[in-house]
């Protein structure tokens, strides 16, 4: 077999191997994808996790500027996604996700736990905001903030207006960083909400539990 | 051996009854024959036989038979001897070979038999209808000469010949075409053009051999070096302006009696986004609007697949407002985002086609159901989204911004849209590297189609993407002529001359 032969088979699997990387069974319909904005976690009593997912709405093909969420629980996060997207008939789609929110019952080991495996999931964004709060996640996301169409949105756009320093929103990556580093150097923004439904930010306070 | 029944391989006759009784053999049953006996002057029997419709019988009552009605001589006129003293038309040849004579005749000249002589006179006093000079449809500009080819092969010679005074320049004529006999002309400057090219072209021409050329496409389409090549590597101009420099560029012109478009070879990928306007503008603008037109071209053939790709795969490079508009619209038509921009492509090529093929007051009323159809009652009754139609309509718009490449814009437009479809962003790179490298394959006439980029000619990019200053485009591009000086001096600028402004 000639040389040129000989190289041209070799490179032939280089050139078409890759297209197996991509393809249409990962094609998403627009129509079929439900837009996470936030993204809340509670522990419910009987130890599973609950997964409460902000969406933003459609309506008569424009933005209703209306959040719409839904809550399903699973023994893992990925048991709780699943029963979501069941419960939509819907794909969740991440590529917009503003906040992660770790709410009432979830202890600041399960945070550290569940903040790895965030930070591994190729569809999460690293720097997306992360937040945590006393109350139920699920009670916040479905609260109102202040004129803000969506709870999430208008937080994270809250502490970037209170922000005096350059340092940016606390984020997925800062709080790894931080577990890593076993120190502390910033707190986690904590939000709150009142039985009116209003979320708001409290005051800074140490972040360990 | 004779290829066909006038081809008899015969000469001309001393009598002429002889002439007379082949002539009727061999062409009886056409109507527009016209074969007329006559004496001159002397008593001596003749015949002229022409074309009807294709000669002046004007310039032949007063300038050929009147002449020779009048000639008055002792003895027997020879053909050589009327065209020497008695015919005053200025173009006249003698020929012995009958094939030859038929073959003018049907070429619209008038033949002359006299009898006692075995030569015939041919009598150049062509006349046919014909439209006049007007600008065509295409190549339109703002500024810039207005007139365009017409389907008279010497006219457009003439026209050519106008703009280029100079004894190089040449026309070289041939005959194609074994029933249509089509008179082809190439059209050169001796001294500037690429012999290599014209080698080549000459040699593809002759080996030509079909029944009838009717337009210039037919040639296109036998010379082409590529066949099968999606780009055209022929050049076709439509105005003399065009075509002239073209050729002051070392490039050979194609004429083909019976067709408006002039071809042009060899053509370089740069072309079809060129318009001859560019270099009757100020040079900032001539390359502002190439590089617009290089973005349309860009947008004609990746917009629909870049669009399904980012919809289908990468969802994340959308901006939230729009995504969240879109997938609203998109939730609400019972169509795929793929197949609607199939659907509504297909529905665009159809209109296109009827509009064009329609007499123009249909055409336009074609057009605007169409508009109407597609543009705003599909939306509203939710068949299509309205983001599927803003981005077809972009890509049609743009797709005509350079006129040459539309066919090969529709073509590959799909290809990248299934590509897309099927592999996203990564199927389209897949498809733009292939079409690259596809592109740097082509030639024409031995000259890299994708030129000057590839290879790449620094000189040659002075006038490609960018058009720089006149005054600083000198030389010729190498690739298409070996004589490369264009321009001399140049006049002296107040800067050169220091002055102040």
């Amino acid at each position: 077999m000639q040389m040129k032969t000989k190289q041209v088979i070799l490179l032939m699997p280089l050139l078409f191997l890759p297209l197996l990387l991509a393809g249409c069974w990962d094609k998403q319909e627009l129509r079929d994808i439900a837009i996470v904005l936030g993204l809340g976690f509670d522990c419910t009593e009987a130890g599973e996790l609950q997964l409460t997912v902000e969406l933003a709405q459609r309506e008569n093909g424009a933005d209703s500027g209306e959040s719409v969420c839904f809550t399903a629980c699973g023994e893992t996060r990925q048991a709780a996604e699943e029963a979501l997207e069941q419960l939509l008939d819907k794909q969740l789609f991440w590529g917009n996700l503003s906040l992660l929110l770790f709410g009432q019952g979830v202890s600041y080991s399960d945070m550290a736990a569940m903040t790895l495996t965030l930070y591994q999931d190729d569809r999460i964004n690293s720097a997306t905001p992360l937040f945590r709060s006393d109350d139920p996640a699920a009670a916040v996301l479905n609260g109102h903030f202040g004129e803000a169409a969506y709870v999430s949105q208008g937080l994270v756009q809250a502490v970037e207006r209170d922000q005096r320093d350059s340092t940016g929103v606390y984020c997925l990556a800062d709080h790894l960083e931080q577990l890593v580093n076993g120190v502390a150097e910033r707190e986690v923004p904590t939000v709150g909400v009142n039985e009116a439904g209003e979320v708001y930010l409290e005051a800074k306070r140490d972040n360990k539990r | 051996m004779p290829s066909s029944r006038y081809q008899t391989g015969k000469k001309v006759a001393l009598q002429l009854s002889e002439n007379l009784a082949q002539i009727r053999i061999l062409m009886a049953e056409s109507l527009d024959l016209t074969l007329r006996e006559f004496e001159l002057g002397n008593g001596q029997r003749a015949a002229t036989l022409y074309i009807d419709g294709l000669v002046d019988m004007e310039v032949l009552g007063h300038d050929f038979y009147a002449p020779l009605q009048s000639a008055d001589n002792a003895k027997n006129y020879s053909a050589a001897e009327l065209s020497q003293r008695v015919i005053s038309l200025g173009s006249l040849q003698v020929s012995q070979d009958f094939d030859q004579v038929i073959g003018a005749v049907l070429q619209g000249l008038t033949a002359l038999f006299v009898d006692g002589d075995d030569h015939a006179l041919l009598v150049q006093a062509i006349s046919w209808q014909q439209r006049s000079v007007a600008e065509p449809g295409t190549d339109v500009v703002i500024r810039g000469p207005r007139e365009g080819f017409i389907e008279s092969m010497r006219v457009n010679v003439s026209l050519l010949r106008r703009k280029i005074h100079h004894p190089d320049f040449t026309a070289e004529t041939l005959n194609l075409g074994r029933y249509s006999r089509t008179d082809i002309a190439l059209v050169y400057i001796k001294g500037i053009v690429n012999q290599d090219v014209l080698t080549r072209l000459r040699q593809r021409l002759s080996e030509i051999d079909i029944d009838a050329i009717l337009d210039s496409g037919y040639i296109e389409q036998l010379v082409q070096d590529t066949p099968y090549s999606l780009f055209p590597t022929i050049g076709t101009a439509e105005k003399p302006d065009i075509a002239a420099a073209r050729i002051l560029e070392g490039r050979i012109a194609i004429l083909v009696d019976g067709s408006p478009v002039a071809l042009t070879v060899p053509m370089l990928f740069v072309e079809g986004l060129h318009s001859p306007e560019d270099h009757y503008t100020r040079f900032y603008y001539a390359t502002w609007v190439r590089i617009i037109r290089a973005i349309a071209f860009a947008i004609s053939l990746l917009l629909p697949g870049f669009f399904l790709a980012a919809v289908y795969y990468h969802q994340q490079i959308i901006p939230f407002n729009l995504l969240l508009s879109m997938a609203a619209g998109e939730s609400s038509t019972p169509f795929s985002t793929g197949f609607s921009l199939l659907l509504l492509g297909l529905a665009y090529e159809i209109l296109r086609e009827a509009g064009i093929r329609l007499p123009k007051p249909a055409g336009q009323a074609i057009s605007i159901v169409g508009a109407i159809v597609m543009g705003d009652a599909a939306v509203s009754a939710n068949l299509i989204s309205a983001s599927v139609l803003i981005v077809l309509a972009l890509t049609v718009v743009a797709a005509f911004v350079s006129a040459t490449y539309v066919d090969a814009a529709t073509l590959l437009r799909l290809i990248f849209l299934l590509l897309a479809w099927g592999l996203g962003f990564f199927g389209m790179l897949i498809g733009i590297l292939f079409l690259l490298v596809y592109l740097c394959s082509l030639e024409s006439f031995g000259v890299p189609f994708f030129a000057p980029f590839a290879p790449y000619d620094a000189y040659g990019m002075r006038d490609a993407m960018v058009r720089y200053p006149l005054r600083r485009l000198r030389f010729r591009p190498y690739l298409l002529s070996r004589n490369q000086r264009r321009m001399g001096q140049t006049p002296k600028t107040s800067a050169d001359c220091g002055e102040k402004g």
